[in-house]
C-alpha cells in the first residue's frame, strides 16, 4: 500500500442525483407502458375473443398493474440497476442452474421422442409436455433463486459492504429482485425458444412440409396461429414468474431457507387451484364438501382463495390444445393483477427488511 | 474518563484537536438485543458517548463482545439504537448523503468472490453513481495504492488470500475518497510487511485530512497510530482520551553508565537503586522522575560517564488490561 500515492476526490457531498440521462430514460419508458397499456386498455375492452369468466372484459382496476410498471421503473436507479445486474451475473454462473438449463433444452428438444406415451394426440402431447417442462423448470429457478437473493449476502456479509454505499434498502431490494426477473426473462427465452423450434419441426415433419404446415382449414389452424398461441402462453408464463420471484424474495426474509421454500411450493399449488377455491367457498365446487361446509369454514376458503395468488389466470394450456385464441384482454389482465400482486409482495418484502438489522 | 491534561500533548497535537469540528458525536447512545420469542435481553451497549472530531485517527478498543462492532454498525446504520443519539455530520447514519462520504471495510471483507478486484471495484463504483470514465480512472489507482499486481487483478476473488482480500476491501472503502473511514480490523490476515503498508495508509489519510475510526484489538498499533481512544468494556465507556492522557508520562528510568566503581554502586545500592552490572556498563533503575535526578548525580559524582538514559511508561495494553480487569473482567 503506497502511502504517497494521492488520489482525486470522486465522493462529493450532497444527497445523490439521478443523473439527468437516466431520468430522462425513465420518462421514455414509462410513457411507452402509458401508451401500451391505454392500447391494450381500449382492444381490451373491445376485443371480440370470448374469454372465459374474469377476462371478459376490462375494469379500470386492472390498469393498476400498468402504474405499478411505471413505478417499478421510475424506482430503479442506477445503484439498483447495478445490483440487479450483478445479481443477474452471479444467478447464470450458478452451476445447478446451467445443469437445469441444459437438462430443459436436452428435454425439450427431445420432446418428439416422448410422443409413444400418447399415440393419436403427439401434438397435444408436445405442447402439453413443452410447455408443462417449461413451467416446472422456471419455477424451480424462480423459487430456489428467489430465496437465496437476500440470506447469502447475509451470510457472506457482503451486504454490510453494500448498505454501507448510498443504496438505501428499497433500492438493494429493488434491484435484487430485478436481477431475478432478468434471469428468468433470459431462461425462460432461451426454453421458448428451443421448444418453438422442436414444435414447428415436428409440425413440419407431421404435415410433411412447411407449406402444408402453415395451410389453414377447418381443424387446422396453421403453424403461424399456433406458435403465436404458444408465445402468448409463454409470455403470460413470465407474469406467473414474476410474482413466484417476489413470493420467494418475501417468504426468503421471513422464514428459513427450507421453510420458505416448502411455503412458496404450497402457496403456489394453492395458488394453482384457486379457481377449486373459489367453487368450494361458493358450495359449487361439484363434490361432496359443497354440503358440509358451515359458513364459517366457507368465509375461511374465501379469504384464503382472496389472498392466494391467480396462478391458474397465466395457464392457459387447455384454450391452446382446443386452438382457442387468447385475446389481449386477458393478457392485460392476467399481468396487471400479477403485477399488483408482486408489487404488494415487495412492498411487505421490504417493511420486513426495512429494520432488519445485520 | 480521563479527558485531560491537553497541555502535555505536542503542539502538533493540540493544534490538530483543537481545529478539527466534531463530525461523529453519540449522546447516550444504547443498544439492547432481544432474542425472538423470549423476553432475554442483551445490554451490548450503554450509553456511550463519544466525539470523533475532523482529521483524526480515533482507536475503540475492547475484548470480545465488548461492544466494538455494535458501534461501528451503529455508525453505519446497519442496525438501529434502543436510545440515545448519534450523528454523522449533522445527520442520521442511514441517510444516503452520509454514505457518500463515508468508507467502509468490515472486519473479514467477503465479495462477489466470481468477479475480480476490477470488477468488484467496479461494482462499488457504480454504486455511487461515477461514470465509467471516473472509474476507469480510479480503480488502476487504487489497485496501486494497496499493491495488488496486475496478475492479481485479473483473477477471481475466490482465488486470493486473506491479506488480498483485506487489501481490494480497504480499495473498496477508499473508492470515494471518503471524508472518515470506518475500518474493523484492518490488518486482520496481513503478513507484518502488509499491516506495516496498511498503517501507512492510515496515517496518508490522517495527512490528507481524513479521519479514520478504527476498531482493533492489536493495542500497539492503536498505539502507534491513534490520536484518541475509547475503550469500551461490556458495553460502557471506561476511558476516552488522547493516547498519552491514557498511557500518562514515563514512570520508570534506566540510566546506563561506564566508569563506576564498586564503592558507587554500593552506594547507589544503599539509595536504593536497582543496579545491574553488565561487561562494559552498568544500569540504575529509577523509579520516578526525582529518583532520575538522584541517579544522574550520583554516577556525575563517582565520576562515571552517563551513556543513555531510557523512559518506560505503561503501553496501552497494560491500560487496556488493568482498565478491562478493574471494571470486573479477566
Amino acid at each position: 500500500m503506497n502511502s504517497t500515492s494521492e488520489t482525486a476526490a470522486l465522493g462529493g457531498s450532497g444527497h445523490i442525483e439521478i443523473p439527468a440521462r437516466w431520468r430522462v430514460g425513465q420518462g421514455i419508458l414509462c410513457l411507452i407502458v402509458a401508451l401500451l397499456g391505454v392500447y391494450f386498455f381500449a382492444a381490451g375492452w373491445h376485443s371480440g375473443v370470448g374469454e372465459t369468466r374474469l377476462a371478459d372484459n376490462v375494469s379500470l382496476f386492472d390498469a393498476v398493474g400498468v402504474l405499478v410498471l411505471m413505478g417499478f421503473i421510475w424506482l430503479t436507479t442506477p445503484a439498483a440497476a447495478t445490483l440487479a445486474w450483478a445479481t443477474f451475473q452471479e444467478s447464470v454462473r450458478r452451476k445447478w442452474m446451467f445443469a437445469l438449463l441444459i437438462f430443459a433444452v436436452v428435454m425439450l428438444v427431445n420432446s418428439t421422442f416422448f410422443t409413444w406415451m400418447q399415440p393419436g394426440s403427439q401434438e397435444k402431447f408436445i405442447q402439453d409436455f413443452g410447455l408443462g417442462f417449461i413451467v416446472i423448470i422456471t419455477m424451480l429457478m424462480a423459487i430456489f433463486l428467489g430465496v437465496a437473493l437476500v440470506p447469502p449476502e447475509i451470510e457472506r456479509r457482503t451486504i454490510l459492504t453494500i448498505l454501507s454505499k448510498p443504496v438505501d434498502r428499497a433500492q438493494f431490494l429493488i434491484g435484487k429482485f430485478l436481477g431475478l426477473c432478468l434471469t428468468l426473462l433470459v431462461n425462460l427465452a432461451i426454453l421458448s425458444v428451443m421448444f418453438l423450434l422442436t414444435y414447428a419441426i415436428f409440425r413440419f415433419r407431421l404435415d410433411h412440409g412447411i407449406k402444408e404446415a402453415l395451410m389453414v382449414y377447418p381443424g387446422h389452424p396453421g403453424l403461424k396461429f399456433e406458435l403465436g398461441n404458444l408465445t402468448t402462453a409463454l409470455s403470460l408464463q413470465y407474469g406467473f414468474l414474476i410474482i413466484m420471484a417476489a413470493l420467494a424474495l418475501m417468504l426468503s426474509l421471513l422464514l428459513s431457507n427450507i421453510a420458505a421454500i416448502v411455503v412458496a411450493f404450497l402457496i403456489y399449488f394453492g395458488g394453482q387451484t384457486s379457481g377449486y377455491w373459489e367453487y368450494l367457498s361458493q358450495g359449487r365446487s361439484g363434490g361432496a364438501l359443497d354440503k358440509g361446509l358451515s359458513p364459517a369454514i366457507r368465509d375461511t376458503i374465501h379469504a384464503i382463495y382472496f389472498v392466494l395468488p391467480r396462478f391458474d389466470r397465466f395457464d392457459v394450456r387447455e384454450r391452446l390444445v382446443s386452438h382457442m385464441p387468447i385475446g389481449f384482454n386477458y393478457m392485460f389482465k392476467s399481468f396487471s393483477s400479477g403485477l399488483v400482486y408482486a408489487a404488494v409482495l415487495l412492498i411487505i418484502s421490504y417493511l420486513l427488511f426495512s429494520d432488519r438489522e445485520f | 474518563m480521563e479527558q485531560t491534561a491537553t497541555k502535555t500533548a505536542p503542539v502538533e497535537e493540540t493544534a490538530r484537536r483543537t481545529l478539527g469540528e466534531v463530525i461523529i458525536e453519540t449522546k447516550n447512545l444504547s443498544k439492547v438485543y432481544r432474542a425472538p420469542f423470549s423476553r432475554e435481553t442483551k445490554h451490548a451497549l450503554t450509553d456511550l458517548n463519544i466525539n470523533v472530531r475532523r482529521g483524526e485517527i480515533f482507536g475503540l478498543v475492547g475484548p470480545n463482545g465488548s461492544g466494538k462492532t455494535t458501534t461501528l454498525k451503529l455508525l453505519l446504520g446497519l442496525i438501529k439504537p434502543t436510545s440515545g443519539e448519534l450523528t454523522i455530520f449533522d445527520q442520521g447514519p442511514r441517510d444516503v448523503a452520509v454514505k457518500q462520504r463515508i468508507g467502509f471495510l468490515p472486519d473479514g471483507p467477503y465479495f462477489y468472490d466470481h468477479l475480480n478486484a476490477s470488477e468488484v471495484l467496479d461494482f462499488y463504483g457504480k454504486l455511487f453513481g461515477f461514470t465509467e470514465k471516473e472509474r476507469k480512472e480510479r480503480i488502476p489507482e487504487l489497485l496501486d495504492l494497496v499493491n495488488l499486481s496486475e496478475q492479481d487483478r485479473k483473477r477471481v476473488i475466490r482465488t486470493y488470500s486473506k491479506g488480498m482480500v483485506q487489501r481490494v476491501g480497504l480499495a473498496q472503502a477508499l473508492i470515494n475518497d471518503p471524508e472518515v473511514l470506518f475500518l474493523d480490523e484492518p490488518t486482520t490476515g496481513l503478513d507484518p510487511i502488509g499491516a506495516r503498508q496498511m498503517k501507512d495508509s492510515i496515517l496518508s489519510q490522517r495527512d490528507r485530512g481524513r479521519t479514520v475510526l478504527l476498531c482493533s484489538h492489536l493495542l500497539s498499533d492503536v498505539q502507534a497510530i491513534c490520536d484518541r481512544v475509547a475503550i469500551i468494556s461490556e458495553g460502557k465507556l471506561v476511558k476516552f482520551g488522547t493516547v498519552r492522557e491514557l498511557v500518562g508520562p514515563s514512570q520508570t528510568f534506566e540510566v546506563f553508565a561506564e566508569g563506576m566503581n564498586d564503592a558507587a554502586l554500593q552506594t547507589a545500592r544503599e539509595s536504593g537503586f536497582g543496579v545491574e552490572v553488565a561487561d562494559d556498563h552498568v544500569i540504575l533503575n529509577a523509579a520516578s522522575a526525582d529518583l532520575l535526578d538522584q541517579a544522574l548525580k550520583l554516577v556525575r559524582d563517582a565520576g562515571g560517564n552517563v551513556i543513555d538514559v531510557k523512559g518506560h511508561s505503561e503501553t496501552l495494553e497494560d491500560v487496556f488490561v488493568r482498565t478491562v480487569k478493574s471494571d470486573g473482567r479477566g
